[in-house]
């Protein structure tokens, strides 16, 4: 079933980090849906929010990213099914 | 101290002895601080040979490679062996060259984004950008490519990096620090299942010899008698005449591992991942099985298949803390009489050379401490089926990427790090081919790699794949105008003999492992000779083709 997942992320801010990111949504079957980012000057991070969605288990995207050597930080903080209209 | 020269101490602070790299513009100034290092340099003749010849190192030791490229066209041509890396869980440190910092972003010659480019099969990646960044990186670069689940790291270094004059001093390589041990409650839970489990088998991966786990592995089979299955990464695991270890699971594995784990009611997958070459069509995989999932990378937990306990974290206390079923006797008689009933049965009545036939002979005459770096294709099925390993780092094959072009560079890697050691590269007329200049690089530094080629004039895993299910219609697989193979070699300046009778082959295996230097065997097989058992895509595991008994 398709869903629709809202995941926040914190990673350190280096030339390629949201690249990984979004490289690793992507290529493990999830669609962007929207993407918020921010970066703090005084602590060098992004805060990432973003909504994507897969038929695929967030749970398994969740530790996707969490692999990914820039994060500091990943959750999941809301996943709704999406009904066919 | 120039940037160069501090990224070689650094390299030397990690205790890197061997590069394998080609040199080119960009990186020019680190070639010329290599001159007064004691660090080796072996140039390979092409840098996807460098790649996966610092594979060879890594796979068989277990150490950190190292390979180094030009800039653009240098640097994209490292892109495979950092895929294979990638999938195959492969610790490795990729330097490359880059234009000078403020040519980056201009389109200068020779300038290629391979952070970019290699984003999505890396560890991680740096672009150098300031010469005092330089230690922090080398250290991290290869804690990470080593640390939990092992694998590649790109080190993008421009070339006024290399030249800037930097005060920086090494630092000393990172502490290694095992992966946190999995929870007791887990371990508990998956001792539970254990305990009361009629049927187990034990699916092992590549992981036990990355965890460093192939000691525990094999006290908790001999514990409970358990039996075994190995992926093809795995092989060796186990010890092959462990009694209860029935083969190689999967598309090309044996009839009875296969059946085992389709009958079986508890799997035990360590530092495996499901791969679809391993279980076929995964709704029907093992499926009155409950599953206890040891892996490194809690990613892999469930990514594919659910397990009913999912233990994350170091395999080897996990490991240690699992229990024994209690009685297991019936299944494990019925596993011998499945592993009896289906064993391989050598051809009878024809006098060509037969692979699998071969690969016996030299598995039973070579030194058991034997490394063997295949290629991929049927000869690499066939290796995996007939050779005995007695450890997964004497057996090097690509995997997860099934890279073309890997055996060759991969037994030269395996065979400057370990010397003493015989290494024997099994290869095909088609993988050959891919990297055959790395022939060049056996002659030069003189490295007495043993290769074993099967000729069947075809890229025969395509050609048995058309033949089964494109109705045999052959497409673009024919290699009937291959060269002679053997002439092609004795041009490098290597020793080669031709072979294409059965009789032939008992002497051609004691020329092979007898030869002090490099030498090829060249062994004309059958077009059409195939490899079963078969598993057809999309199916299950228990839907095994075979012609060689049909
Ligand atoms: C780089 C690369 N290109 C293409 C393939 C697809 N492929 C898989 S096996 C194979 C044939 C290999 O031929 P050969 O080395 O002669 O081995 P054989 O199967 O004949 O033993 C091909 C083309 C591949 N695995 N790797
Ligand atoms: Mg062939």
């Amino acid at each position: 079933m398709t869903m629709m997942h809202t995941i926040t992320v914190v990673l350190d801010a280096q030339a390629a980090t949201i690249q990984r990111l979004l490289g690793v949504v992507r290529r493990r079957g999830f669609e962007l849906m929207r993407l918020d980012v921010s970066r703090t000057c005084s602590d060098g991070l992004f805060q990432a929010r973003l909504r994507v969605r897969g038929s695929r288990r967030a749970e398994t995207l969740i530790r996707q990213i969490a692999n990914i050597v820039e994060v500091q930080q990943v959750a999941l903080i809301q996943a709704a099914s999406i009904r066919a209209a | 101290m120039t940037g160069a020269e501090l990224l070689i101490r650094c390299l030397e602070a990690e205790g890197v002895d061997t590069i394998f790299g080609y040199p080119g513009g960009a990186i020019m100034p680190v070639y010329d601080a290599l001159l007064d290092s004691p660090i080796r340099h072996f140039l390979c003749r092409h840098e996807q040979g460098c790649g996966f010849a610092a594979q060879g190192v890594a796979r068989s030791t277990g150490r950190v490679g190292v390979c180094m490229a030009t800039s653009g066209p240098g640097a994209t041509n490292l892109v495979t062996p950092l895929a294979d890396a990638f999938v195959d869980s492969v610790p490795l440190v990729a330097i490359t060259g880059q234009v000078p910092r403020p040519l980056i972003g201009t389109d200068a010659f020779q300038e290629a984004d391979l952070l970019g480019i290699t984003l999505p099969v890396v560890k991680m990646s740096w672009l150098v950008q300031d010469a005092d960044e330089i230690p922090q990186i080398v250290r991290d670069g290869f804690r990470i490519a080593r640390e939990s689940r092992p694998g590649p790291v790109l080190i993008d270094f421009p070339k006024d990096v290399g030249l800037a004059t930097t005060h920086c001093k090494p630092l000393p390589s990172a502490p290694v620090i095992r992966p946190p041990a999995p929870s007791s409650a887990v371990l508990a839970h998956a001792c539970a299942l254990l305990e009361k489990a009629e049927r187990p088998v034990v699916y092992a991966g590549g992981g036990v010899a990355l965890g460093g786990a192939t000691q525990e592995l094999r006290a908790f089979v001999e514990r409970g008698g358990l039996p075994v299955v190995h992926t093809l990464k795995g092989l060796g695991g186990v010890p092959a005449d462990y009694d209860g270890l029935l083969g190689m699971l999967g598309m090309h594995g044996l009839r009875a591992a296969n059946l085992a784990v389709q009958e079986s009611d508890l799997l035990i997958c360590v530092g495996a991942r499901f791969d679809d070459r391993a279980t076929g069509k995964l709704d029907a995989f093992a499926p009155h099985a409950a599953v206890i999932h040891l892996d490194v990378d809690p990613a892999e937990l469930g990514k594919l298949r659910r397990p009913t306990v999912g233990v994350a974290g170091d395999i080897r206390p996990a490991l240690d803390a699992l229990t024994s079923p209690r009685n297991i006797e019936p299944w494990r008689g019925h596993l011998r009489e499945l592993k009896a009933a289906h064993a391989w049965r050598p051809p009878s009545g024809h006098d060509h050379v037969d692979a699998p036939s071969l690969l016996r002979r030299l598995s039973a005459r070579a030194d058991r401490r034997t490394v063997f770096a295949c290629d991929v294709g049927q000869h690499q099925m066939w290796v995996a089926q007939h050779v005995a390993f007695d450890d997964p780092t004497r057996h090097l094959t690509s995997g997860g990427l099934g890279s073309m072009g890997f055996g060759l560079p991969a037994a030269i890697g395996a065979c400057i790090a370990n010397p003493g050691t015989p290494v024997v590269c099994v290869t095909g007329d088609g993988s050959l081919m891919m990297n055959v200049q790395e022939l060049q690089t056996l002659r030069r530094y003189d490295l007495p790699v043993r290769i074993i080629l099967f000729d069947n004039t075809a890229l025969g895993m395509v050609r048995q794949w058309q033949e089964l299910f494109f109705e045999n219609r052959e497409s673009e697989v024919d290699l009937s105008d291959n060269p002679d193979f053997a002439e092609v070699a004795r041009a490098f300046g290597i020793s080669a003999m031709s072979i294409d009778r059965a009789d032939q082959v008992d002497h051609a295996v004691d020329r092979l492992l007898s030869s002090p230097g490099p030498v090829l065997v060249h062994a004309r097989i059958p077009r059409g000779d195939n490899v079963w058992p078969l598993v057809p895509p999309l199916a299950a595991n228990d839907r095994m083709l075979d012609g060689a008994v049909s």
